[in-house]
């Protein structure tokens, strides 16, 4: 046995650098693509943000954070930094808690499993632009059906224009960003659940523990890592969201569902590429400190537990 | 050689001969159909279905230019302005461009130094004295003419010929009557006053056609930073009969909740009764088939002593590539500017031509009308904002004027708002 186990560590120990080559060739295309298509255009973008261009002239003048200075000064780009902050926390909890509720309940019930599981993950499959025009109708203050099942259901007090009244837009485009993502959380938790041996609720149910004991005390910590996954990913989707929120409500009335990605957007309609790659470089920043942030503090907790 | 075999040969010659000759003549038709020169367009300046029509008529027309149409533009209008400017810069555009915006577009475009000056080509052909000098101030760059202004456009009020009938309703003439029908109107249970401006589009637009119609030019030296936004009272005045239209419940409700399509079907369903839009919208109703005549007139000066008559501009123009070849590029727009081709596409696309044509009275009467009153107004329009804002601050207006509708800005608060905007964008650059 000990013989048959050595013999082929021998041989692999004999051309040793050509096999220690092998696993970098096989990784080296997808690390062509993610420098010419990821890391290179944020690496220009950065780059461009000290420069005055407009897209089109051949040259370019520098002139150093002048961009930034103008940026950090921008009260509309604070504006739709705090609205990205506001979204980001919402998502975190929202589509997340309500993403784990559902998948606790399709992992508990017995019939009609696969039907929930693919009735309630539909919405996540669709284009978000399709997404945002069902949502767009939906609000529709004459032709919607929002208002009206709200008179039907005697909270006519609720009704209101749900894309026109600027206090209350950016949260219209999150519930329609809520919509389209919280199928996403609740597959990535039914994933996680099915990794949780069933003997721990067994002897859960044994010793006599409710659905929410069981909840906390055994469910959400065992989907201690599905949770730091899921809220990164809502981290990265609620700092870069635009689809929806362009197609509701183009970031208005007057700025008040203004996102930065909205915000770069127009500079870039308006031929401001410097402007626009600055503002877009101190939202990959701001997205970096807080994603690293966060996993860091979720393995410092893990860690020191 | 006797006889026989000298006719053999004669004939076998004759036969060679003709042969030749045959072989000639096809070799000279292939070669002159070789030389027909191709031009490439990517936009003819007619939207949909109409371009492709354009295009089978000029080349049914001619030999020796042959029209290589790409339908190419299918972005927003910020994506094909990007493709345009980029494809120019490397030489890799069209040869002829239509539908090109002017202003602030056509500087930039100019800038590639890839747009041809057509001066002497306008003075050559006489384009120079069909054109009203206004339109052609707005091609001009630093003294050249560098575009042909292509149609014209002007903005008014279209309106339910059935409702005003059925109120006993007159087309106003001044400011205090087109009040007096929008209280009739809203006394009958309807909406004087379509407006959608969810998304931004077209809140700019609108504010613009009530400040010019109470500030007239005043308002041309706002837009081009020579006057500051706050210290133009009639653009206030302007500002303030706007707004009247939603305070005073002359508007559909919910004008920010709703966008532009959104609120043309409220038109068409016969719960507004008037909207402000321009000819394009002739096409847009034709198509929703209202059940219901459509009339026009032009939205009555806020102030009467205005010097300005309507919003409007140049709805597209012709430019000209400096790679282009020279003979065949001119022979299109010899083509495009011809009158047969303009009043053809008045008469099937309602597109009035910038170029003075007689308008014809066998048209659709709504085509008719709005083509006349704009050739008679053409020199008394005020042009887009876009014409004179950087296209920011144009972008910004459209926000800052939801944020008076939606009651978060006084018309006070929005001139400020603009000059800070307009003010800043200006210091930067």
């Amino acid at each position: 046995m000990a013989h048959a186990l050595s013999g082929p560590r021998k041989r692999s120990s004999g051309p040793r650098s050509k096999l220690d080559l092998m696993p970098y060739l096989f990784i080296l295309p997808a690390v062509v693509i993610y420098v010419v298509f990821n890391l290179g255009p944020v690496l220009a973008s950065f780059f461009l943000s000290f420069f005055r261009w407009d897209l089109l002239a051949p040259t370019t003048e520098f002139i150093g954070f002048k961009h930034y200075d103008f940026i950090l000064n921008d009260d509309k780009f604070w504006n739709a930094l705090s609205h990205n902050f506001i979204f980001l926390l919402l998502a975190v909890i929202i589509p997340v808690s309500m993403g784990l509720f559902l998948a606790v309940f399709i992992y508990e019930i017995r019939r009609g499993r696969v039907f929930f599981r693919a009735a309630l993950f539909l919405p996540a499959i669709f284009s978000g632009v399709v997404i945002a025009y069902v949502w767009k109708w939906i609000y529709h203050p004459f032709a919607g059906v929002l208002n009206p099942t709200l008179e039907l259901i005697g909270l006519g007090a609720f009704t209101q224009s749900w894309l026109g009244n600027p206090k209350i837009a950016l949260y219209s485009t999150f519930i329609a960003y809520t919509w389209a993502s919280f199928g996403y959380s609740m597959v990535i938790f039914l994933a996680g659940l099915q990794d949780i041996s069933t003997d721990i609720f067994d002897a859960a149910r044994v010793d006599g523990a409710n659905f929410w004991q069981k909840l906390f005390w055994i469910t959400i910590p065992c989907l201690y890592d599905v949770f730091t996954f899921v809220i990164t990913l809502r981290i990265f989707t609620a700092m870069g969201v635009f689809g929806v929120i362009y197609i509701l409500t183009g970031g208005g009335p007057f700025y008040s569902s203004d996102v930065i990605d909205i915000y770069v957007f127009r500079m870039i309609g308006n031929f401001e590429m410097g402007w626009a790659t600055a503002a877009a470089t101190v939202n990959t920043i701001v997205v970096v400190c807080i994603s690293t942030g966060f996993i860091k503090w979720r393995e410092w907790r893990s860690w020191s537990s | 050689m006797n006889k026989n075999q000298y006719t053999t040969l004669l004939q076998k010659l004759l036969i060679v001969g003709l042969g030749a000759l045959l072989l000639g003549a096809l070799s000279l038709g292939a070669v002159v159909a070789q030389e027909a020169t191709d031009v490439l367009v990517w936009s003819l300046g007619y939207g949909g279905d109409y371009a492709d029509v354009l295009v089978e008529r000029f080349n049914e027309a001619h030999d020796d230019v042959n029209i290589v149409y790409e339908d190419v533009l299918t972005g927003t209008f910020t994506e094909n302005n990007q493709k345009v400017r980029i494809a120019l810069e490397n030489e890799a555009g069209p040869d002829v461009l239509g539908g090109v915006d002017v202003g602030a577009n056509l500087q930039a475009l100019v800038s590639t130094g890839q747009v041809r000056d057509l001066t002497e080509y306008y003075r050559a052909s006489g384009l120079i004295d069909r054109i009203p000098p206004n339109l052609l101030s707005q091609v001009t760059v630093e003294g050249r003419i560098y575009a042909i202004p292509q149609n014209m456009e002007s903005v008014g009020i279209f309106y339910n010929k059935d409702v005003f009938a059925e109120l006993e309703l007159a087309v106003p003439s001044t400011w205090e009557e087109y009040i007096d029908v929008l209280e009739a109107v809203k006394d009958a249970g309807y909406y004087g006053y379509t407006m959608g401006l969810a998304g931004g589009w077209p809140s700019a637009l609108m504010a613009s056609m009530f400040m010019y119609s109470s500030a007239g030019s005043e308002y041309i030296d706002v837009l081009s930073g020579t006057q500051p936004w706050p210290d133009c009272d009639n653009c206030l005045d302007g500002l303030n009969a706007f707004y009247g239209m939603v305070a005073n419940g002359y508007a559909n409700p919910e004008p920010l909740g709703i966008d532009y399509n959104q609120s043309l079907d409220l038109f068409y369903q016969g719960i507004t009764v008037m909207v402000l839009n321009g000819p394009w919208f002739i096409d847009d109703a034709m198509a929703a088939e209202p059940d219901f005549e459509i009339g026009f007139f032009y939205l009555p000066a806020v102030n009467p002593n205005t010097d300005i008559k309507t919003l409007g501009g140049i709805g597209g123009s012709i430019i000209v590539a400096e790679y282009a070849d020279v003979d065949a590029a001119f022979k299109l727009v010899d083509w495009l500017t011809t009158e047969e081709v303009a009043v053809q596409a008045l008469r099937e696309v309602s597109v009035l031509p910038a170029f003075s044509i007689e308008v014809p009275d066998d048209i659709a009467p709504l085509s008719y009308q709005i083509a006349s009153e704009t050739a008679a107004n053409v020199d008394k329009i005020g042009f887009w904002p876009v014409t004179y804002l950087p296209p920011k601050v144009f972008g910004d207006m459209n926000q800052i004027v939801q944020g008076m509708i939606g009651g978060m800005l006084t018309p006070e608060e929005l001139l400020s708002e603009m000059q800070a905007t307009h003010s800043t964008y200006l210091a930067e650059n």
